[in-house]
């Protein structure tokens, strides 16, 4: 079992299904833009300020955003490919959130402030890189800070430059220590654990920020009427990960569904590794289909921020989410959007419902019950918390998911597994 | 490495959590600090382990050493009070060996760690 990599057979595969997975989206932003439309969303998505909530569709036009997705995720299946990372569940998990948040928030210039601040500090500790990879790529949860000072304050653009620069690497510098060491709080039951770091994180630097009289008004740019077209891409789309999964792994598929319904999805749960590509592709696909149709027969909108929901959970179903611990998420928001003051087609409650199942694992380990309640909590927590950081963690969910764990898992631990270590 | 000696503590700690949640009594760990390599062994007497337990373990260890995976995740380790983190210590091993005899219900676990 020890460490090696050479991109073989057995690494050229995994790498192709990431690679083709960024090609799609680059042809479909080709196919529906001309190149003039394309550079001129692409320009307008980088100047964008770019903080919560930003639908790139509304901010550079439909083609501008798949173009600006599919770039961002290849860029980064190419930087795993530098960094000889060998693809498991978690890699599938960062290129397709990187892909989603390519349509809410990351773009092709705010990401590399960030990893390479991360660089800096593997430089500072002797240590490889290659080993922060993956604090790298979610660590970019913080980029619209970068775009708000390069962009968005209006003071001279070398003082922009700078300022934005030494934000965005300063970010990446400190995040390698509290990832790991954050995962306590929450016991791994939060699944976008740096979502709940940079939530922190992301506060600290708004406090500062704000000391000096930074302010910013509270934004959305929330397209609607496009759920037909990305209707017909997603369903497409996930249907032939099923079929690419009943091509490569059609013996025993759906015993091994029911199989890899068995884990809780704690972290961290890796179904690559456990139940290999084709269930795990298997799985994608399904959540994928499910996330999609959740959104259309709500009548909700299938736009920027939703993509990004439905992405991130598709990813994620490589690395601990399955139908049965998702369900009971959902069924919670909706509970609440039945008793509280808000609508099931409210943004931030279509995106709680599906950023919400970053705590699947409650379900999971816990059962239905304490996933419906921690659904039904999530989505109130998760709409008090964006104030903190002025919406400049993407990862929002993730940040209210691990205040959800923090207080639920050890109270949950006592109440049903009183007889635990 | 960052925190070399934590890491190790810390998957002894998960050890002993692990085997403490298939009710394994008399146990004894032993940590060996070797010239480029680390070794953990436990064993304990858990009796009356289910064949499919047994490889439910196997498969969870016999994970490939993953640095990579290692560094976003190593904080959990030690911290298993529900599922089992046998994953986890896979990732972070690169040789696993696990024996358990039936007759004596005695269950042995050694993962050795590149330094």
């Amino acid at each position: 079992m020890s460490e090696a990599f050479s991109l073989k057979r057995e690494e050229f595969y995994p790498y192709l299904f990431l690679f083709s997975f960024s090609c799609v989206l680059i042809i479909s932003g080709f196919a529906l833009a001309s190149p003039g439309e394309l550079r001129e969303g692409i320009l307008l998505i980088i100047e964008d300020p770019d903080y919560l909530i930003s639908d790139y569709i509304g901010v550079g036009g439909m083609g501008a955003a798949f173009f600006n997705s599919g770039a961002l995720s290849l860029m980064i299946v190419i930087l795993f490919i530098t960094q000889k990372t060998r693809i498991t569940g978690i890699s599938v998990a960062s290129v397709f959130t990187v892909a989603g948040f390519g349509f809410l928030g990351k773009n092709i210039l705010n990401v590399w402030f960030i990893i390479i601040g991360v660089y800096l500090f593997a430089l500072f500790t002797r240590e490889s890189f290659s080993k922060y990879v993956y604090v790298a790529v979610f660590g970019t949860a913080l980029s619209p800070l970068v775009s708000q000072l390069m962009f968005g304050i209006s003071a001279p653009l070398l003082l922009r430059i700078i300022l934005a620069s030494l934000t965005g690497l300063s970010i990446g510098f400190i995040l390698p220590t509290l990832a790991s060491q954050m995962l306590k709080v929450h016991h791994g039951f939060n699944l976008y654990n740096l979502g709940f770091v940079s939530g922190v994180v992301g506060t600290l630097y708004v406090s500062l920020f704000r000391s000096y009289g930074f302010l910013t008004q509270s934004r959305m740019i929330w397209t609607t009427g496009n759920n037909a077209i990305l209707g017909v891409f997603l369903v497409l789309l996930f249907s032939m990960m099923i079929i690419t999964a009943l091509v490569i792994g059609n013996k025993g598929l759906l015993r091994s569904q029911v199989s890899l319904w068995q884990y809780s999805g704690r972290l961290i749960t890796d179904f690559i590794a456990l139940e290999g590509w084709g269930p795990t592709i298997f799985n994608m696909g399904i959540m994928g289909l499910f996330s999609s149709f959740y959104i259309i027969l709500i009548r909700g909108d299938l736009n920027g921020p939703t993509l990004a929901g439905i992405f991130t959970l598709v990813g994620f179903s490589a690395f601990g989410k399955h139908l049965r611990n998702i369900l009971p998420i959902f069924l919670g928001v909706g509970l609440g959007a039945l008793t509280k003051s808000w609508a099931i087609t409210d943004p931030a409650i279509q995106l709680a419902a599906l950023f919400g199942t970053t705590l699947a694992p409650v379900s999971g380990e816990f059962g239905w019950k304490a996933g419906v309640l921690a659904g039904f909590i999530h989505s109130s927590v998760v709409l008090n918390v964006g104030v903190l950081h002025s919406g400049f963690n993407l990862y929002n969910n993730g940040f209210a998911g691990g205040i959800v764990a923090m207080v639920l898992v050890p109270l949950l631990e006592v109440m049903i597994r009183r007889d635990s270590v | 490495m960052i925190h070399d000696k934590q890491r190790i503590a810390r998957m002894a700690e998960e050890l002993i959590s692990d085997l403490f949640r298939y009710d394994c009594k008399d146990m004894d760990l032993r940590i060996l600090d070797k010239e480029g390599f680390y070794t953990i062994s436990i064993s304990g007497y858990c009796k009356g382990m289910k064949s499919r337990e047994i490889e439910r373990i196997r498969k969870l260890l016999n994970q490939p050493r993953n640095s990579q995976m290692e560094e976003y995740y190593w904080g959990l380790s030690g911290d298993s009070d529900q599922d089992t983190e046998f994953s986890l210590l896979g990732i972070m091993s690169d040789e696993v060996e696990l024996n358990y005899d039936e007759g004596s219900g005695t269950l042995f676990i050694k993962l050795t760690r590149k330094k």
